[in-house]
């Protein structure tokens, strides 16, 4: 034993626990036990009473570690390692065991929720005995956040953080605003884009704690989480964006209209040279009052050190030749809505005016929802959300512009979800837009110089044929260019749609899989700029919270190799993280890349790779206590799923009391071993949850469930793998339940016939 | 290039045999080595057969691939449908184990097994590949001064993620392999269209399906032109017969010749039209056969 001295705290939890648990009863047992030296019972623990008296036997010198049974460790664990902290124990020797989310509540036999209870604390204290004392990883971090993606997005992220941290924001184009300084009005207010705008990008570029990049992308990112070493790339734009006074002087004097101000309210406000119509004459940089012309301008690398990271790089629209029945590029009154959009806002090249290729009002316009949205077949799966709502809007403001015009709006589905839009779609219909209930089949370009569609009115059930002077098509959002770039950079995980992938759906939806690195916009999905808005505060206040402690702590519970390593390296092939790395035919740990996934731990041929308060002897001695109460299932689950199991209990679903949860990093750090032991002390079942929605490590689990299958079947006992949204603590009890069942059914027959 | 079997369907055999004529001609003057499939029977009909019951398509198909595997060859098809029927089914006993597994059960009991060792070939996507427009550019011994409206019909280019012949819309090489012959390839409203045969269209809806067809030759004749010429003998009857049947049920006359690429290839390698069988459709049209200098019987 550890020669240690363990307190045992048990909680009543105010009848919560102890009407279903006899748990003096326990204490007495435990009481008993090597290295135990008090067991005690209280009925609330987490009052100050309870915690005080936990605190006074450490002070007194009578314990040096805790096992305490109570609720679930999600709820206090912080809490009560934080007074133990302060008490001067190591906090790693403190833990929680589960008798009442996952116990108490959710058995009606109080026999065997008591029995249950028995095992998992004499687990406890078995696991307690051999832990050790760890400390936390500590690292300094860089107070300076990389934002890039200068769209509504990365702007108001870089504005809600610039007044604590420093901020580089970085845009690829020769001004900020991204999509939505194309746009004029916005739904459903009909709020004008630019005027929104265009203040915060004057603040953005005035701002003295943002640095701003534009014609600038990322060149490469290397370094880690809390301290990122960024290279830039900034392509050259000829013009000094900080001297330009953008008084104009050089573009009047350019004989081949080369230099130019991307738009009138461009932020920068300079101006840029197109390298492709400049025959380097020289006159620009002649006439330039403040010699801000600058020809001999070059891509130039800049090297960042930053923190944390920001990803807001947002969409592009799909290329709509993709729907080749659409004939987009084959006649020019065939737009996209961007296009559309365009025309009317300050990136205007039409005076701001709606008109067709010939310069005049369109009279009769439709508009094309679904161009390779809601595609099973050719483009994308998803519906792009914004669509229908900027249809309805560009419909009505042709209607502004030509009050005798006929529009019609071509779709699915009318999408019109949230605050305020389903009254817009209601005006939309009330001011004369036409709304036809079909996918456009095909948009022909007639010799006359017309536009002919083809439909089915499917709420008319006729195919419809009719023709248009203007065409305008809704093209799907695809995930930009830059976005899947970046994530490669970062090693950022995308989904199969391309966007990058949150760190949970619901829960953590603007951070991203890696530590340090956030992300806000329709980088994340498709979405409208209230949400993207939303996103980009929030991205903010987490960036602010990560960088604002000046220092991350990493857990401790990570790989440690022994000595009987003999440098083959598989453990560094196998690690899905590249945390490890070979140094003088010896495997080195980066913590902070580490994930304690433990695959390292159970690909190691030597048995020399353990995962510090996860090692095998600690994992085994925790069953051997558990089943030291009799039979019962061992269920290994992960953090994920853990949650679920929780889940159940808050809302006490009933579930089998054979069963036994053994929380693991993941289950990848099982191995045979482990597992035919637990067989071997009297599981009569065993099986592995897992929750995570890593694919690096889902990806292996069905080859690690069946080699566990194939090693442990002389014990001719059940054995079983699931994977389960966290969210899905029901289908979860279903499992066990229908495990648990097997599992008696099987012992029962064993038993029959040893009585036989 | 190595032999090819040749997989005549069952259109060409019963009711067009000119244009297995045709297609003897130009194989042989195009020296490729071809020979009829011994024991072929129907593909099966993939808009009939596939439709019903997807095991008895795949048996019947996955068979006729087998007398062509056995004996260590490529299939050449004339036919848009044996082409979507055969190809189809190649592909899936090729990708899908349990299909291929399940369908050479079937195919044991008459000592068959289909290994999936050869691919399904088409004489236009043949022609186009193998030798390309300019190569049959080459061998033209008699340009021809025709307007031609072509009809690519349907399995031919589609599905389009199995054939990756290019674009589904607006693909080129067929007009190419026609323009390689001297004739014009006229562009035309609702070029890609369907003809109204297909997919048990015509047997169960006759008119319907000379709906479809009425719609496609008036748009042909709007456009100008000379004749029409197909991939596939039943889009071949469709408009051939279906034009006489237009005649007798909507009382609109065309009057269009129709030949299948195999006839107007063979025009152009300098057969005569009596040779190629063009005078045993049901359309004969007088200024046509004059303009190609031949006659009718």
């Amino acid at each position: 034993m550890s020669g240690g001295k363990t307190g045992v705290y048990l909680c009543r939890c105010g009848g919560n626990i102890s009407d279903a648990v006899d748990v003096e009863a326990i204490a007495e047992k435990v009481s008993g036990m090597d290295g135990v030296a008090i067991a005690n019972v209280q009925d609330y623990l987490c009052s100050s009473a309870g915690q005080g008296k936990i605190k006074s036997d450490i002070d007194a010198g009578m314990i040096d570690r805790v096992v305490i049974g109570s609720c679930s460790p999600k709820l206090h664990l912080e809490t009560f390692r934080a007074m133990a902290k302060m008490a001067g124990i190591n906090p790693m020797l403190l833990e929680i065991t589960n008798i009442r989310e996952q116990c108490s509540w959710v058995h009606e036999d109080q026999q065997e929720a008591t029995r249950k209870a028995k095992g998992l604390i004499t687990g406890a204290v078995f696991r307690m005995n051999s832990l050790e004392s760890l400390e936390p990883i500590i690292k300094d971090l860089e107070d300076r956040v990389l934002v890039v993606g200068g769209g509504i997005s990365g702007i108001t992220a870089a504005l809600e953080m610039a007044n604590e941290h420093e901020v580089i924001l970085v845009e690829n184009k020769a001004y900020i605003g991204g999509h939505m300084i194309g746009l004029s009005k916005t739904f459903p207010t009909f709020d004008c884009s630019q005027c929104t705008l265009t203040p915060k990008m004057v603040e953005v570029f005035n701002h003295p704690n943002i640095t701003l990049y534009t014609q600038t992308e990322v060149a490469s990112v290397d370094g880690n989480v809390g301290d990122f070493k960024v290279t830039l790339r900034r392509m050259p734009r000829y013009v000094d964006v900080d001297a330009c006074t953008s008084c104009g002087r050089c573009a009047q004097e350019c004989p081949k209209d080369a230099i130019a101000l991307p738009f009138v309210q461009a932020i920068p406000q300079a101006y840029i040279i197109d390298m492709e119509k400049c025959v380097e004459c020289g006159l620009c940089e002649k006439m330039c009052a403040v010699g801000a012309v600058k020809l001999d301008d070059r891509e130039e690398g800049i090297e960042v050190n930053v923190g944390a990271i920001t990803i807001a790089t947002g969409f592009e629209p799909i290329d709509p030749s993709i729907i080749e029945e659409y004939n987009y590029g084959r006649h020019l009154d065939i737009i996209t809505a961007i296009e559309f959009e365009e025309m009317l806002s300050a990136m205007s090249r039409t005076g701001m005016r709606l008109q067709k290729s010939d310069g005049t009002m369109p009279q009769k316009v439709a508009f094309v929802l679904c161009v390779g949205s809601r595609d099973f077949n050719r483009a994308n799966k998803y519906c792009s959300k914004v669509c229908c709502l900027y249809s309805q809007k560009q419909a009505q403001l042709v209607l502004k512009m030509n009050k005798d015009a006929d529009v019609t709006v071509f779709y699915i589905d009318m999408r019109a979800a949230g605050r305020r839009m389903e009254e817009f779609y209601h005006h939309a219909q009330e001011t004369g837009v036409n709304f036809i209930r079909g996918r456009v089949a095909e948009v022909n370009p007639l010799d006359s110089g017309g536009l002919q569609l083809r439909y089915e009115d499917t709420l008319l059930g006729e195919i419809g044929s009719d023709e248009f002077d203007m065409v305008v098509l809704c093209p799907s959002l695809n995930p930009s260019g830059g976005t899947q770039q970046l994530a490669d950079q970062l090693g950022v995980p995308v989904g199969s749609d391309g966007f990058i992938e949150e760190k949970h759906v619901k829960i953590d939806p603007v951070n991203t899989l890696n530590q340090g690195v956030f992300a806000a916009g329709c980088a994340l999905g498709p979405k409208d700029i209230h949400d993207s808005v939303t996103e980009a505060m929030s991205a903010a206040h987490k960036v602010s919270g990560f960088l604002g402690k000046g220092m991350i702590s990493i857990s401790p519970e990570k790989p440690v190799i022994k000595d009987a390593c003999d440098g083959c390296g598989i453990c560094v092939e196998e690690c899905p993280y590249g945390a490890l790395s070979m140094d003088n035919k010896k495997p080195v740990l980066e913590a902070l890349s580490c994930n304690a996934c433990g695959i390292c731990a159970a690909v190691c041929p030597q048995e020399a790779v353990e995962i510090a308060n996860y090692t095998r002897k600690q994992l085994k001695a925790q069953v051997e206590g558990i089943l030291d109460a009799g039979m019962g299932v061992i269920v290994y689950i992960d953090p994920a799923a853990y949650a679920a199991a929780d889940i159940a209990g808050v809302n006490r679903t009933l579930y089998s009391p054979l069963i036994r949860f053994v929380q693991v990093p993941s289950i990848h750090v099982l191995d045979a071993d482990i597992v035919n032991h637990a067989y071997e002390h009297g599981a009569g079942g065993v099986m592995l949850i897992e929750g995570t929605t890593d694919e690096a490590l889902t990806s292996r689990s069905k080859d690690l469930y069946s080699r566990l299958k194939k090693a442990t079947k002389e014990h001719k006992k059940p054995i079983r793998y699931s994977h389960i949204e966290t969210a899905q603590y029901e289908k979860l009890m279903n499992l066990l339940n229908v495990f648990a069942e097997q599992v008696s059914a099987k012992a029962a027959k064993k038993s029959g016939k040893k009585e036989a | 290039m190595s032999k090819l079997s040749l997989f005549l369907g069952c259109i060409v055999p019963n009711r067009y045999p000119g244009i297995e004529k045709a297609t003897q001609l130009c194989l042989d003057k195009l020296d490729i080595d071809c020979f009829d499939l011994p024991g072929a029977s129907c593909c099966p009909a993939p808009g009939v057969f596939r439709s019903f019951d997807k095991p008895t398509w795949l048996a019947l198909a996955g068979r006729n691939i087998v007398l062509s595997e056995e004996l260590g060859c490529d299939v050449l098809t004339i036919c848009n449908g044996c082409y979507g029927s055969l190809t189809d089914a190649n592909h899936e006993l090729k990708e899908d184990a349990a299909l291929k597994k399940s369908t050479n059960v079937h195919l044991g009991k008459i000592g068959k097994k289909y290994e999936g060792t050869v691919d399904v070939r088409h004489i236009v996507e043949f022609l186009y590949d193998e030798f390309g427009p300019e190569k049959i550019k080459e061998m033209v011994v008699k340009p021809l001064d025709l307007k031609v409206a072509l009809h690519y019909g349907c399995h031919l280019v589609k599905p389009s993620k199995e054939r990756q012949l290019g674009s589904v819309e607006q693909p080129t090489f067929f007009d190419e392999l026609i323009e390689a012959t001297g004739a014009e390839s006229i562009d035309y409203p609702d070029k890609m269209a369907c003809c109204g045969a297909g997919g048990g269209v015509r047997s169960a809806l006759l008119e319907k399906s000379l709906e479809m067809t009425n719609h496609k030759l008036s748009r042909i004749r709007d456009a100008g032109a000379d004749c029409i010429v197909n991939a596939c003998p039943f889009c071949h009857l469709q408009f051939d017969s279906g034009q006489a049947e237009i005649r007798e049920k909507f009382a609109l006359e065309y009057n269009i010749p129709v030949l299948h690429y195999s006839q107007l290839l063979g025009l152009a390698l300098g057969f005569p039209p009596e040779e190629l069988g063009i005078d045993l459709n049901i359309i004969t049209n007088e200024e046509f056969f004059e303009k190609l200098g031949g006659r009718i019987e």
